[in-house]
């Protein structure tokens, strides 16, 4: 496949993934603040990225291990995340420990650097801040899998999102499975971070600003479907774009991570909702409207 | 008939709990007392015990908890097409008298506290359960909207489900209706007197 559309292609998958996952977390957290990136998902995905890169390096561990690994991990993670909600944790807790170890990782993160290059090893940069240039046809197919199975699981759990929607008290009493429903989002939506971020390096805070943006589109408002379907493929449309704008333009012949412009544009937005956060919980719970 | 018990020593921190209701097929029983005895903890207590019978809570003092807003039309239509279990008569029957078809293209964030409450109360008690706790049910709605809140417990007694209510003002729901007032002896929660209304 030629490598323009290959990359285009999975930028657009990636948007679309992070969008969903984003989605399902603050749906199942009922909390627009919570994301890949807030709940530390992020920070152990590049945590357990730096670990096997050691190993690989270490012991001749094939890459291909990587993502395998790593869902299982996420599996086990999202699963007991989803018995955490069920028994309605205190989720600013969970956010404080999700970011103050997300700075941890940053720390780490360095250290480990200083020490690969010290000893002229190859360090993986770029897990931090992600971008598309050594896209293939791989990582390509592995996101194409990974959300025609999460398209065909929201399909069997679409009756019970959209009753989730009314409320947890409204969708228990008719009958809706909570517990396979918070194990779907969670699960999902660690899996599918961490997937991009094995293949692409991570995209700070998309999974917390996306989901906030297709629900305020002006189709489809207030709307399951044009959140977590439409919206998501126009926020995948606008990633692509980004992307293909960096590629086109790069600056004294390097190429600007796309990556590193959604960590920026993130974190400026989360200090943003953060400081609106003033007015209480109550608008917090409801700034996503 | 529904034996509904709470036997715990440490049913709160500083409370043990005696509590048997024989709650019979299309019965309501009020339970009464003063404000932090433990009633909305029993109720739950009892909710979480009788998890397997079908039962049905209302037991968020807020009174609706929702994520996603939506027009008043959105919800009916995502209720009735979405659950399977809902009685859409009874459902169509309230959401009527209640005057909320009027306010179909309003969000549900733009509802006042009753509307909502009446909102939720219908939504709850369409889902067909066999066993109801409602915490205060008549909280935030008006005289008229108390009386088409009883009118509904009426038909749900009808239909032959067993409601057991907390609620301080019980003066709204009809005449006959046992109450049971709980109180602290010796440290444990316990049923006291009991009369109808």
């Amino acid at each position: 496949m030629d490598y323009l559309i290959l990359r285009l292609l999975s930028s657009l998958l990636c948007g679309i993934i992070l969008s969903q996952a984003g989605s399902f977390i603050q749906t199942g957290t009922r909390n627009i603040l919570a994301s890949p990136s807030t709940l530390g998902i992020e920070g152990l995905s590049i945590l357990w990225l730096l670990c096997l890169h050691t190993l690989t390096l270490a012991m001749g561990l094939e890459s291909e291990w990587w993502a395998v690994s790593g869902v299982i991990l996420f599996i086990f993670v999202g699963k007991l995340f989803s018995r955490l909600t069920g028994k309605e944790a205190k989720l600013e807790k969970v956010l404080f420990l999700g970011l103050t170890f997300n700075l941890f990782v940053g720390a780490i993160f360095s250290l480990w650097q200083f020490f690969f290059l010290a000893y002229n090893l190859p360090f993986p940069v770029e897990v931090w801040f992600g971008h598309f240039r050594y896209v293939n046809e791989k990582s390509f197919f592995l996101l194409l899998v990974f959300e025609i199975i999460l398209l065909a699981f929201l399909s069997k759990q679409w009756r019970n999102l959209k009753l989730y929607s009314l409320g947890p008290v409204i969708s228990r009493a008719h009958s809706v499975n909570l517990a396979s429903l918070y194990a779907f989002f969670f699960i999902f939506s660690f899996c599918g971070s961490f997937l991009v971020i094995s293949q692409f390096g991570a995209f700070s805070f998309l999974g917390l600003i996306f989901p906030i943006v297709a629900r305020k589109m002006w189709f489809g408002k207030y709307d399951l479907g044009g959140e977590m379907l439409l919206g998501s493929l126009v926020n995948g449309l606008f990633f692509m774009v980004t992307d293909f704008i960096c590629y086109q333009f790069p600056i004294m012949g390097a190429e600007v991570p796309v990556g590193l412009i959604a960590s920026a544009v993130g974190a400026v937005s989360l200090l943003t909702l953060l400081g609106k956060s003033k007015q209480g919980p109550e608008f917090l719970a409801n700034a996503g409207k | 008939m529904h034996q509904l018990k709470v036997s715990s020593r440490t049913f709160l921190p500083h409370l043990a709990c005696e509590i048997e209701v024989n709650l019979r097929a299309g019965e309501l029983r009020v339970l009464c007392g003063e404000n932090g005895i433990g009633k909305s903890a029993l109720l739950h207590k009892l909710f979480e015990n009788y998890k397997s019978k079908k039962c049905i809570i209302l037991g968020d003092q807020k009174p609706l908890e929702f994520f996603f807003d939506r027009n008043l039309s959105a919800y009916k239509t995502i209720l009735l097409s979405g659950s399977a279990t809902v009685n859409k008569d009874f459902f169509e029957k309230y959401w009527e008298a209640s005057g909320l078809q009027e306010k179909e293209g309003r969000l549900l964030s733009q509802l006042s506290g009753g509307e909502s409450q009446l909102l939720k109360l219908i939504s709850l008690c369409s889902a067909g359960g066999e066993i109801y706790f409602l915490d205060e049910p008549g909280q935030y709605l008006d005289r008229e909207k108390r009386k088409l809140a009883n009118d509904l417990l009426e038909d749900l007694k009808a239909s032959g489900k067993s409601i057991l209510v907390i609620e301080h003002d019980y003066s709204w729901l009809s005449p006959g209706t046992q109450v049971c007032e709980l109180k602290i002896v010796n440290d444990t929660l316990r049923e006291g007197k009991a009369w109808t209304i």
